[in-house]
């Protein structure tokens, strides 16, 4: 049971979350000029990396805020919390 | 004028279990609330604030009582409880034409009311967060899952604590709550 | 000290209440508790806790339960068990004893109430902050009160501190990310051998700590030798502590195995109460120091550079000889020395520090030759180690030696036993080596050895010791095997708790939901709704109410209970340009107090959710969404609020519970309405299809929608949700008239399919496009909106695609499975399709059509349409006809009554 902190909220158990996937992945500005290997990209391609990883978390069962946070995908370590729009802090 | 009260049935039907000197459980019905959002610490935050006579909290978790109760659920989300229909028209008039949103969210949540000497043991067989005077003090407030049922609480009182639980999900946080009290209630 | 009686194996006999149920067996004279798993060997208690490996039991009086060691079940009036040859029996009666969850945080928690946890709990305590302290024995003390020992009473006091909560016959059985622990608390079986149906048998403590401290202590390895398996053979701080603290007298004479000083120790204690301690075998050259004197003192001779390598069994299969050779510390076996006869072998092959816990984390503890001993090392943030656990193993005159047993040929490794539970032995062992495994992984696997109950506790060490004499590796390079929680078997219903039977999930209700019940109807699950499935009158079978009820809307008037659906109040001066961007068609364009039918999309073009958005006003919008959709649809709309365009002005707030919705449908529902709403005008010109209408329904303020869902004219009242049950009982009694009839999810299923409407997550899963299910006409073209890109790219805008078509099989009678597939009717086309070409999505029975349909998703569907097709059944062949999506009023002609 992982312990997520919630910018807004302190540290919460991850039932409280959904998993947002790779952060800081935005929606293209015109989609019309992307070749379909391009869009693809953006739809199905996330990086998946072994160690520490930029990802969001959506705290729905509580203020139903967005936010980014580093995580280490093999010590299930946390990183610092950071909201949307903000500088993102240095990789631990 | 129609009394309206006599056609309404609440979630739980008023129903309620233990004694105060355990722990009681019981439904505190037709509760009027309304959903607030607006931008903290702005000009339109402030002429709510006027109408309720209170500072909205900044903080989530935090709880402030003037016209009515406002619990912080996020940055620039409150619920207003006890938040009449006509102080909530006051409150419409007075932020005409602003970015504001209120939304009567009365029958959206029922209010179980949990107290007595085993209030917070029992809860503490419910809810994941904790209730510890150290972490949840009078006034505290949270939104999470209580036996999986989406559920703020309310603490308004050393050994009172006010639930709003969706109303679907009433009957089985109830039976849920009951259940863990039957080792405790004498 | 109160004597009860207690059962095993059929028989009675009487012990002392508390007492561990292996101690109330010796006294008794019973050294076999049970037969080994597979080879059937006689096998007695080993050790003193739950890393006992032989002495199993399953316990039948009160709740039941396998699988338990007896070292494990403390005496009670009543207890009734009986020895397990390793395969547990489930109890094929419910296990109605209650059980729960309790969630706590602390700032300290320390697991292990042994002198070590204790003095760790007492520094914690002090700083003023919230602690607990747990432990799996009966009783505080661990290691140093087994050995008969009293606490010092200023240590004991630490157990009053008002900020610490104590727990003992708590084991912790994981240990989690970020402070995680779950722990299993006994409360009642030492109390009485039935439950309290008021109070939980077993609590499951779930615990966030910032810091936790592990006194798990340590227990012994036992060594492998031929026949190192008989009832009388025991680990020696076992055996000294069955002996000196619980007074078990049916042992005479004695032999002592050791690698250690410990070995010492516990001959001592057993000389102590006039145990015959004929020899103390150890397998190191030397050894000095006080208490070696004392043996000597007592007369015990010592065998140094020896160990047992064999032993021989009574009429019985008990211990009644050993035989002690030269060995050398690779366990080559050099030459015999003599036999000793003896009842009892008290073996001292090592301590283990019990470091599980925090392997569970991925500690990878660390060989320490000079302690012979796998320790933890390189601890986390948080984790921290006392005691024995953390190597601490006492101060001892002489080291201990790293020898684990003797690696025997032929027969005698046949019976040369490393795992007791398993039966695996030396051979075992040797075939996986000589198979070319090293790997103590692939081992484990090959051999079964470590995968039992008890998890490999006490031949873990012992497996890696005898692998690294196989395979010439250090023990440090082959490093220990991956430990997983739980830490020791776990009843289901201790990890279920309270979240079992009607509360094993929230059921969801609406405020009409009692008058369901009283109408005794069925109810299908929609999520975690109990929505009403149909209303059965004198008797009927499902398709009799389905076949009334939809001639009722279709030709009277009926009424459904629609309040489970998704309600999203949408407000701001960018709402309406934020539905937009969502929708797959116009909504800035609709006028206030309509309503519009709406599709969306993800990014890949896939419908994801639908429902009809009413305009309450410039700025507000109300959206519906499907029953199981709601939280999905809100945390989708706030990601894009939130994470990509936090420059609109728009607020959410979830209303579905505020809202209660009645729909009354068919040609007679005007007439109903009227009689209602009085004073509505609720003629067509007036009140037009999807437009709003604000009115008293029964005396209730109602916002009315013309909405349908049906084809056919229909309202949807919404009242606040306290008025739900209100307005349902005024339709019911005001409809009577009318022959109101209420119908359910079934009727509602059938009616929106006759009328080809999709119903998502049924006609969808994910992959179909608007295009596939022919809704081209909510695609907008002037606008941009999420999805839009994925429709033009060549997988989504190629042929061959699946397409939503209808189908009506050749015999009227027959009901199609939804999710059978079609094939092509021709078969030489269908193997050289060699596929299915589509699959059933709906399929019913329809009162209006007098024949069964169904819907489809069938490959290129609109260009078969006409053509024939066939369902392969497990015993048939149905043949179906390929029609247009839509069977009843394909002109829409009835949608105004």
């Amino acid at each position: 049971m992982l312990s997520i902190n919630c910018p807004w909220c302190g540290a919460r158990d991850e039932t409280e979350f959904h998993y947002g996937s790779q952060a800081h992945v935005a929606y293209p500005e015109n989609p019309e000029t992307l070749s379909d290997e391009a869009w693809a990209h953006y739809i199905f391609f996330r990086d998946n990396p072994k160690g520490w990883f930029q990802e969001r978390w959506v705290h729905t069962a509580g203020c139903r805020r967005w936010f980014n946070v580093w995580r280490n995908t093999v010590s299930h370590q946390f990183g610092p919390s950071y909201k949307p729009f903000t500088p993102a802090p240095a990789r631990p | 004028m129609v009394n309206l009260s006599q056609f309404k049935v609440s979630p739980l039907k008023g129903q309620s279990f233990g004694n105060l000197e355990t722990v009681s459980i019981k439904e505190i019905a037709f509760v009027e609330s309304c959903d607030l959002r607006v931008e903290p610490n702005s000009p339109v935050a402030k002429k709510v604030e006027k109408v309720l006579a209170l500072n909205l909290p900044q903080l989530v978790g935090g709880s402030a009582k003037g016209k009515v109760t406002a619990l912080t659920l996020g940055p620039d989300w409150w619920l207003l409880v006890d938040a009449n229909a006509s102080l909530v028209e006051e409150i419409r008039q007075s932020t005409m034409g602003e970015f504001i949103s209120l939304v009567d969210v009365s029958a959206q949540r029922t209010c179980l009311e949990v107290s007595g000497e085993f209030a917070k043991t029992v809860l503490q067989h419910a809810w994941e967060q904790d209730l510890d005077e150290v972490a949840f003090g009078i006034n505290a407030c949270s939104q999470g899952l209580m036996a999986r049922c989406p559920t703020i609480i309310h603490r308004t009182d050393e050994k009172t604590y006010r639930l709003y639980v969706r109303s679907s999900f009433a009957e089985h946080l109830y039976k849920f709550l009951v259940d863990a009290a039957t080792e405790y209630v004498k | 000290m109160t004597k009860v009686n207690f059962e095993f194996d059929s028989k009675m006999y009487s012990g002392t209440k508390g007492e561990p149920l292996v101690v109330a067996l010796l006294k008794n004279g019973i050294k076999t508790v049970t037969d080994s798993t597979y080879l059937s060997r006689p096998r007695g208690v080993m050790a003193l806790g739950a890393e006992e490996p032989c002495a199993l039991v399953q316990i039948d009086s009160g709740s039941g339960e396998p699988m338990v060691p007896a070292t494990q079940v403390e005496l009670v009036e009543g207890l009734a068990a009986r020895g397990l040859a390793g395969i547990g029996d489930l109890p094929n009666v419910s296990d109605d004893a209650r059980y729960d969850k309790a969630n706590r945080h602390v700032e300290v928690l320390i697991i292990g109430s042994g002198v070590a946890g204790l003095k760790a709990a007492q520094i914690a305590v002090s700083k003023n902050q919230r602690v607990m302290l747990i432990d799996d024995a009966p009783r505080v003390g661990g290691y140093f009160v087994a050995k008969n020992n009293e606490i010092d009473p200023e240590l004991l006091a630490v157990l009053d501190s008002p900020n610490l909560l104590h727990l003992q016959r708590t084991t912790a059985i994981g240990l989690y990310d970020q402070g995680y622990v779950v722990a299993i608390e006994r409360r009642t079986d030492h109390l009485s051998a039935n439950y309290d149906p008021k109070v939980a048998r077993i609590r499951t403590w779930h615990i966030r700590a910032k810091e936790i401290i592990l006194a798990t202590g340590a227990f012994q390895r036992f060594l492998v030798f031929p026949n190192n398996d008989r009832p009388g053979i025991m680990l020696s701080h076992a055996a000294a502590t069955y002996i000196d603290k619980y007074q078990v007298q049916i042992f005479k004479k004695a032999v002592v195995v050791t690698v250690d000083d410990q070995g010492y120790e516990d001959a001592l204690r057993l000389h102590k109460n006039s145990i015959q301690v004929q020899a103390i075998v150890d397998v190191r050259s030397n050894a000095v120091g006080a208490l070696v004197d004392e043996v000597k003192k007592a007369g015990i001779e010592i065998i140094f550079d020896a160990s047992v390598t064999n032993t021989q069994a009574d009429e019985k299969g008990e211990l009644a000889q050993v035989a002690i050779s030269k060995v050398d510390l690779t366990g080559k076996v050099l030459s015999a020395v003599k036999e000793i006869s003896c009842d009892l072998l008290a073996v001292s092959g090592g301590w283990t520090p019990t470091v599980h816990l925090a392997t569970f984390i991925g500690v990878k503890p660390k060989w320490v030759k000079e302690k012979a001993a796998f320790v933890l090392q390189d601890l986390p943030k948080g984790l921290s180690a006392v005691g024995s656990v953390a190597g601490d193993l006492g101060e001892t005159e002489n080291t201990p030696a790293s020898f684990f047993g003797v690696l025997p040929e032929g027969e005698l490794a046949t019976v040369s036993f490393i795992d007791l539970q398993r039966d695996a032995t030396v051979r075992d062992l040797k075939r996986a080596t000589g198979a070319g495994l090293t790997s103590i992984e692939h081992i484990k696997r090959y051999t079964t050895i470590g995968t039992s109950h008890d998890q490999g506790k006490t031949s873990g060490t012992t497996t890696i010791g005898l692998l690294s004499q196989l395979i010439s590796k250090e023990l440090e390079e082959i490093g220990t095997l991956n430990f997983r929680p739980p830490y020791i078997p776990v009843l289901f219903s201790a990890l279920a708790g309270r979240d079992r039977g009607e509360l094993s999930d929230p059921i969801r209700t609406t405020p009409i939901h009692a008058w369901h019940l009283d109408a005794k109807a069925p109810f299908e699950d929609v999520g975690q709704w109990k929505r009403p499935w149909y209303f059965p009158q004198n008797k009927e079978e499902l398709h009799q109410a389905v076949a009334r009820e939809c001639k009722a809307a279709r030709e009277g008037v009926a009424v459904m209970d629609a309040s489970t659906l998704g309600k999203i109040d949408i407000q701001g001066p960018d709402a309406a340009e934020f539905l937009d961007r969502i929708y797959t068609n116009m909504f800035s364009t609709l006028k206030i107090n309509h309503s519009r039918y709406g599709l969306m999309c993800g990014v890949d073009g896939m419908v994801f959710d639908d429902g009809v958005t009413t305009r309450l006003g410039e700025n507000h919008f109300l959206m519906t969404t499907t029953t199981g959709g709601a939280a999905k649809v809100l945390d989708w709309l706030e990601e894009w609020l939130q994470t990509e365009w936090p420059e609109l002005k728009v607020y959410c707030s979830s209303v579905t519970e505020h809202w209660s919705t009645v729909a009354i449908v068919g040609p007679k529902s005007r007439a109903l309405m009227k009689k209602l709403a009085p004073d509505l005008d609720v003629s067509n010109e007036n009140f037009g299809f999807m437009t709003n209408q604000y009115a008293a329904v029964a005396q209730v303020p109602a916002r009315i929608a013309r909405i349908s869902f049906s084809g056919e004219l229909a309202y949807e009242i919404n009242v606040e949700g306290f008025f739900g049950l209100h307005i349902w009982n005024a339709v019911m009694d005001a409809g009577k008239e009318f022959g109101i009839t209420p119908y359910g999810t079934e009727t509602m299923h059938v009616l929106r399919a006759e009328k080809g409407f999709v119903i998502v997550g049924q006609e969808t899963d994910g992959t179909q496009t608007p295009q596939d299910l022919g809704m081209d006409w909510i695609v907008s073209k002037k606008k941009e909106f999420i999805g839009k890109r994925s429709f033009i790219r060549s997988d989504t805008s190629r042929d061959g695609r699946h397409q939503l078509v209808g189908l009506l099989p050749k015999d009227k009678l027959k009901l199609l499975p939804e999710g059978s597939y079609l094939v092509a009717k021709d078969s030489k086309q269908a193997i050289a399709d060699s596929n299915h070409i589509g699959y059933i999505t709906s399929s019913y029975h329809s009162a209006a059509l007098s024949q069964t349909f169904a819907l489809a998703l069938v490959a290129d569907g609109r260009n078969r349409v006409g053509q024939n097709a066939i369902v392969p059944l497990f015993d048939e062949q149905v043949e179906v006809v390929i029609t247009e999506p839509i069977f009843y009023d394909k002109e829409n002609t009835r949608r105004d009554g």
